[in-house]
């Protein structure tokens, strides 16, 4: 069976869907939901569902999993990029350093207080698409690009060929007012709407 | 063919040439070389040079350059990528701050606790490999291959020559840190008989 390969953070993890949920402390499960578009989109085109995504990945987590996972020519791929003002530093010993507003270490405070800016996670980010774009060209892989909303990112500049698909789950899930149980992300509908939604252009 | 378009950090810049030095200890306002290998290559080959390298260069900067300069069809375009634990910040304006160890407390601090040379390999060849994906017609060059190891199955890009191994050898110039007018002499006399 071909396979769908997804890579992305929690919304495409399904973070928060009734399979997918621990309600003590509003984390994410520790699988994949079946219920997230991935797996649905997988199921209605018969499709192995291989769902790499992971709730707070950056865009250089989902680029990194991307462009070093080993690709089958019959693979169907869909990139969900994740917010822009994250990040991560991956350490000689293996570790990962996550830089996010959320994390409270010194890294990230730092990194928040001087370094970070739009136009920075701007540049990395259509970096990251372009070279991803040309890669999957390359190797002639079916490939879909995705971000959570169109207005977090600024105009992409005329050197990233990279074209990303108009759907945005978060619109759908605000404009639906469907959210999952953590009140956070979306709901199932709005998955299921989401999954008709890009099945037109996945088919 | 015209031009030779240069890019790279202050090995390309020929800092510490006579030339490019001024007592404060550093090269001020100075432009780049005409003793640098840029130069020294430009002149053989009866080429304009057109040198945009700057010290204290990031590979992030000199990418930066590459993927906003405005090319002619028949340049001859070289690049020196440059050692990956620097880092810079792009600004709105397109004003570049270049981030390193020396620099302010903060960045120092910064750099110090997310430095990792595995991740900062990782990010230099990123940078190598996409520039090359939309300038195609570059010669590369480094100036340490090792510290852009381990190379990334994905990057594709060939490295011809890498400075490091005829840098350690060389006489240095005015600051101790650089190589001086032979040195440059003979990288580009390497460079000349790769191209």
């Amino acid at each position: 069976m071909n396979r769908l390969i997804t890579f992305g953070c929690s919304l495409a993890y399904g973070h928060g869907l009734s399979d997918c949920f621990k309600q003590q402390n509003n984390e994410p499960g520790d699988v994949a939901s079946k219920l997230a578009f991935p797996a649905l989109i997988a199921k209605r085109l018969r499709l192995d569902n291989f769902n790499l995504s992971r709730p707070g990945a950056s865009n250089k987590e989902i680029w990194n999993k991307a462009i070093n996972f080993a690709y089958d020519a019959t693979d169907t791929v869909i990139v969900h990029w994740s917010y822009p003002d994250r990040n991560i530093i991956y350490n000689d010993n293996g570790t990962e350093t996550e830089l996010a507003p959320w994390q409270d270490n010194d890294a990230s405070r730092l990194f928040y207080k001087h370094f970070h800016s739009d136009i920075e996670a701007n540049n990395d980010f259509y970096l990251r698409l372009d070279q991803l774009n040309h890669f999957y060209k390359m190797f002639g892989i079916k490939v879909r690009f995705f971000v959570p909303r169109r207005s977090y990112y600024g105009v992409q500049p005329k050197w990233c060929l990279g074209h990303i698909m108009h759907y945005s789950i978060e619109e759908m899930s605000h404009s639906a007012n469907d959210f999952a149980l953590d009140d956070i992300h979306p709901g199932e509908k709005t998955h299921y709407n989401y999954t008709n939604e890009l099945l037109t252009i996945l088919k | 063919m015209n031009r030779l378009v240069a890019f790279g950090c202050s090995h390309t810049y020929g800092v510490a040439l006579n030339d490019c030095w001024i007592d404060v200890g550093g090269p001020g306002d100075l432009p780049p070389s005409k003793l640098a290998w840029p130069n020294i290559m430009a002149k053989s080959l009866k080429l304009e040079c057109i040198n945009t390298s700057t010290p204290g260069s990031s590979n992030r900067e000199i990418w930066w350059r590459i993927i906003n300069f405005k090319f002619e069809p028949d340049d001859l375009i070289l690049v020196q990528w440059t050692y990956p634990n620097r880092d810079c910040i792009i600004k709105q304006d397109d004003t570049i701050d270049q981030l390193a160890v020396w620099k302010e407390d903060y960045i120092s601090k910064f750099l110090t606790l997310t430095h990792d040379n595995h991740d900062r390999a990782i990010e230099a060849n990123t940078y190598i490999h996409h520039a090359n994906i939309l300038v195609p017609n570059m010669y590369n060059f480094s100036t340490d291959i090792r510290t852009l190891n381990p190379i990334p199955s994905w990057q594709t890009t060939k490295i011809l020559f890498d400075m490091n191994s005829i840098y350690i050898t060389s006489d240095k110039a005015i600051d101790g840190e650089h190589g001086n007018e032979s040195f440059h002499e003979d990288l580009a006399q390497q460079y000349l008989s790769i191209i």
